[in-house]
């Protein structure tokens, strides 16, 4: 059927249904009045299906108030009106066809007294039948459309067929301000859900009806047609599968349009605001909403709450996001209602975690942490055993409950009732307790300086935080793929700018962000070096310690030429075998090694699935393999101070990596020598770096003269075990 | 439900969303609490005129937050209501749109 509603070209309206008939300004009033009367019935509809909550029949009862008073007279207007009448007939009512029918057929049909009847009859009928008892509202009592269609009660108002002769061309004048209801955006979204909800109720008759057929297969006929019966199993497992797929398609579709519905509504809303109620700020500080959500400003009324849940909620009271917050309504978490979360705690005490650090708990990784790729490159994709968790490091715990809380969430659970999770909880209170006692510290105290740390770091991040907006342009866009959970976009470049981009207003931060009390915690960044500056240099000194190694001695006191000209495949070798073996280590965690150009050449690689998650991590045990051997053969071993000044060193070189000037040194100093490229850590020049570590440790012992330094207490953070495992692996060759 | 009971409801499951590949899921949390930000957000600007539009700007802009925080406390005293009622009504208006 054609129903399209035309303006012809002497400004006489026309409705083109086959037959063309002309509308003037009265018969379209009038058609807008029947086209309100059918909003009206759809509206009691929704309002019966999805109660009077439901969006679309808050937009009608503001909309035909509007339809009302506007008075309906153009026929542009009247088109919107239709168009939005008929997709939302064809939303919620089942027989709209048939409603439409009748409108059309009522202006089409040269029979118009008797379509008209049948229009008032359909519609009469519908209203008395009353299938819902929970119907609200007006509904078509109060009109009637009978012989000599009067009005009743201003819903619909109908005359004699001469009222529908064109007498007179008018000029309407229309209220500019006055916008016409269109289809919202959401309810096109809702059409796209019902096309696959149809879709879907197909799918499952097919599947019942086969279901049936496989039930009677069981009781009559199982024995003799197994063939047909295995087929029509198989069938049946095909169909569920095509059910099961085509439901994911549809919820996927489904929010992915409604956002996209939803946020294209906000930003109309936020333009309206700058334009109509002088709020021309509106839409810039909108732009900046990101900005705004990874500010620890929780609102004062959930702070409170949060104060008064112990310890954890006081850092969380202080320290969580707003993103973060989110996400624990989201996901059904305590803390929206006053409850704290591990996941939360973990957001505050690994600093350069917040950073997530930077990274994030808070935002990029609280999804990454609970995800299925994260568990399996931890091996946490199952249960650890007591004695694997008495293993972790306190710092490691907390990440692998927030990993496993947020993995449980994501997988649409709660942790509340679970045991393991208990388990865990009480496994991190007793290890708390002991580092709290190590440290002399009273719960207080122990309070204070976590939150001393917050602000401390607080300070440079905000600081680079401010910088990197007005660098926005500048900086690369990440982690889109894995999402933003907490923190959008903003969070992670925000994150990369600071953690990861060398960008020349990067604060150059004499804090040291790197100390967390997560020392051995993830991060993940997408650095930005420039390339490998300058040709590699075989003239540079090999400082290889060719001394410790009895079988290569010889060659250890030749000259560097001597040991790297020419050479060949087999010196190369041979020079690979010999750093391996004098530097377990490095081999031993996996550092692949090469000799380029007589260079030794050490790559590691770090994020998901590499060999560290932090080019910290990696950095820690390239320190300790280059840390003398005689500060370790010393009366005191590798003693807690050792152990700070190899930290020092690693927070030097992070900066440096960084781009960053710290204690002294310039990033200048690596260029061939050492860079990150992408995800992997490369030292061009293995030796080099040795000697320029000697360097670094020289000023690090001016840093870190004794045990009140800041890098003993990050070096304590890191699990005892996970010393001795490199101290171990360092001296695995050694021979004193 | 209530908000209470709809801050409760863990959205992956009030969505159906656990059958999910994995990283589909994700991305569409992610564009669910960008939504959520920005509704927000636009509550927000709601109860501040233009002045105060303005104020809240350059306090966010100039990372000047404890001033933000007393200011976002004293001018959206209820904003702990409409961060809880705007993720109530995301959950269930997500939810009415795939039901």
């Amino acid at each position: 059927m054609n129903e399209r509603i035309i303006l012809n070209k002497n400004n006489k309206t026309t409705i083109e249904t086959g037959s063309s008939i002309l509308l003037g300004t009265e018969q379209i009033q009038e058609l807008s009045v029947v086209l309100n009367s059918m909003l009206l019935r759809v509206k009691n509809k929704i309002n019966v299906k999805y109660g009077g909550d439901h969006p679309v029949v808050k937009f009608l009862e503001k909309s035909l108030l509007q339809l009302r008073e506007k008075k309906i007279d153009e026929i542009e207007d009247l088109r919107h009106q239709y168009n939005l009448t008929k997709s939302l007939m064809e939303l919620y009512l089942d027989e709209y066809p048939k409603s439409f029918d009748f409108f059309v057929q009522y202006f089409s049909s040269p029979d118009r007294e008797s379509a008209r009847q049948r229009l008032a009859d359909y519609l009469e009928e519908s209203t008395v039948k009353k299938e819902e008892p929970a119907v609200e509202g007006p509904s078509f009592d109060n009109f009637s459309v009978v012989e000599d269609s009067r009005v009743v009660s201003g819903e619909i108002e109908m005359k004699d067929d001469d009222d529908y002769q064109i007498k007179y061309e008018e000029k309407v004048v229309v209220d500019k301000n006055f916008e016409l209801p269109t289809v919202p955006p959401e309810i096109k979204v809702k059409t796209e859900q019902l096309k696959y909800n149809r879709q879907l109720e197909e799918l499952q008759v097919e599947l019942l009806d086969k279901q049936t057929r496989l039930a009677q297969f069981g009781k009559f006929k199982g024995l003799f047609k197994k063939k047909e019966k295995l087929a029509l199993e198989a069938a049946i497992k095909a169909d569920q599968e095509k059910i099961e797929k085509l439901h994911q398609e549809k919820i996927i579709k489904g929010v992915h349009s409604f956002v996209a519905a939803r946020s294209a509504a906000l930003d109309r809303v936020v333009k309206k605001n700058e334009e109509e109620n002088q709020k021309k700020y509106a839409g810039k500080l909108y732009a900046f909403y990101e900005k705004y959500f990874m500010k620890k400003l929780l609102p004062k009324g959930m702070r409170e709450k949060l104060e008064k849940q112990g310890f954890i909620g006081r850092l969380l009271a202080n320290g969580c996001t707003m993103n973060t917050a989110l996400s624990f309504a989201l996901l059904g978490g305590g803390l929206a209602i006053g409850g704290a979360s591990i996941v939360g705690a973990s957001v505050l005490s690994g600093r350069r975690v917040l950073s997530g650090a930077a990274s994030g708990v808070g935002s990029y990784n609280l999804m990454k942490l609970g995800s299925d790729a994260w568990a399996k490159s931890h091996g946490w994709d199952k249960e650890l055993s007591d004695a694997e968790l008495n293993n972790f490091s306190v710092e490691n715990l907390i990440i692998y409950l927030a990993h496993y809380e947020a993995r449980v969430a994501l997988n649409g659970g709660s942790v509340n009732s679970d045991s393991y999770y208990k388990k865990l909880t009480k496994t991190l209170e007793k290890k708390l307790k002991v580092v709290q006692v190590e440290r002399h510290l009273d719960e207080k105290a122990w309070a204070k300086y976590l939150l001393e740390m917050e602000k401390t770091l607080d300070k440079s991040f905000q600081e680079a935080l401010s910088k990197k907006v007005k660098q926005k342009s500048r900086l690369k866009y990440y982690a889109t793929a894995v999402g933003v959970f907490i923190g959008s976009g903003m969070m992670q470049k925000t994150i990369e700018y600071l953690f990861g981009d060398k960008g020349v207003n990067a604060p150059v931060s004499k804090e040291n962000s790197s100390h967390t009390l997560l020392a051995e915690q993830s991060f993940d960044q997408s650095t930005d070096f420039p390339p490998l500056v300058g040709e590699l240099d075989l003239s540079a000194e090999n400082s290889v310690d060719y001394s410790m190694i009895p079988e290569l001695a010889e060659q250890s006191q030749s000259s560097v030429e001597e040991v790297l000209m020419p050479v060949t495949e087999r010196t190369a070798e041979m020079l690979k075998e010999s750093f391996s073996y004098n530097h377990s280590l490095i081999e031993k965690v996996g550092g692949a090694v090469e000799i380029v150009g007589g260079k030794t050449n050490v790559v590691f690689d770090f994020g998901v699935g590499g060999d560290f998650e932090l080019k910290q991590q990696a950095l820690r045990r390239v320190m300790m393999d280059v840390f003398p051997i005689q500060e370790i053969l010393d009366k005191d071993g590798l003693s807690a101070l050792d152990i700070g000044r190899i930290e020092s060193n690693v927070t030097t070189f992070t900066k440096l990596l960084e781009g960053k000037s710290f204690h002294g040194f310039s990033p200048d100093i690596l260029k061939g020598v050492m860079h990150i490229e992408g995800k992997q850590l490369i030292i061009t020049d293995y030796e080099k770096l040795m000697k320029i570590s000697e360097q670094v440790l020289a000023e690090s012992k001016r840093w870190v003269p004794d045990m009140s330094s800041g890098f003993v207490r990050v070096g304590q953070n890191t699990a005892a075990h996970v010393w001795e495992k490199m101290l171990n692996f360092k001296m695995q060759n050694i021979k004193i | 439900m209530n908000w209470r009971e709809l801050i409760s409801t863990n959205i992956i499951t009030h969505l159906g969303l656990h059958n999910i590949d994995e990283a589909q899921r994700l991305k569409l949390l992610a564009e669910i609490a960008d939504l959520l930000q920005k509704q927000i957000m636009v509550r927000l600007i709601e109860f501040l005129n233009d002045e105060e539009i303005r104020e809240f700007f350059h306090l966010l802009e100039n990372n000047e937050d404890k001033e933000l925080s007393k200011f976002l406390d004293e001018k959206v005293p209820h904003l702990e209501e409409i961060i809880y009622q705007e993720v109530g009504n995301l959950k269930q208006d997500i939810a009415a749109i795939l039901s």
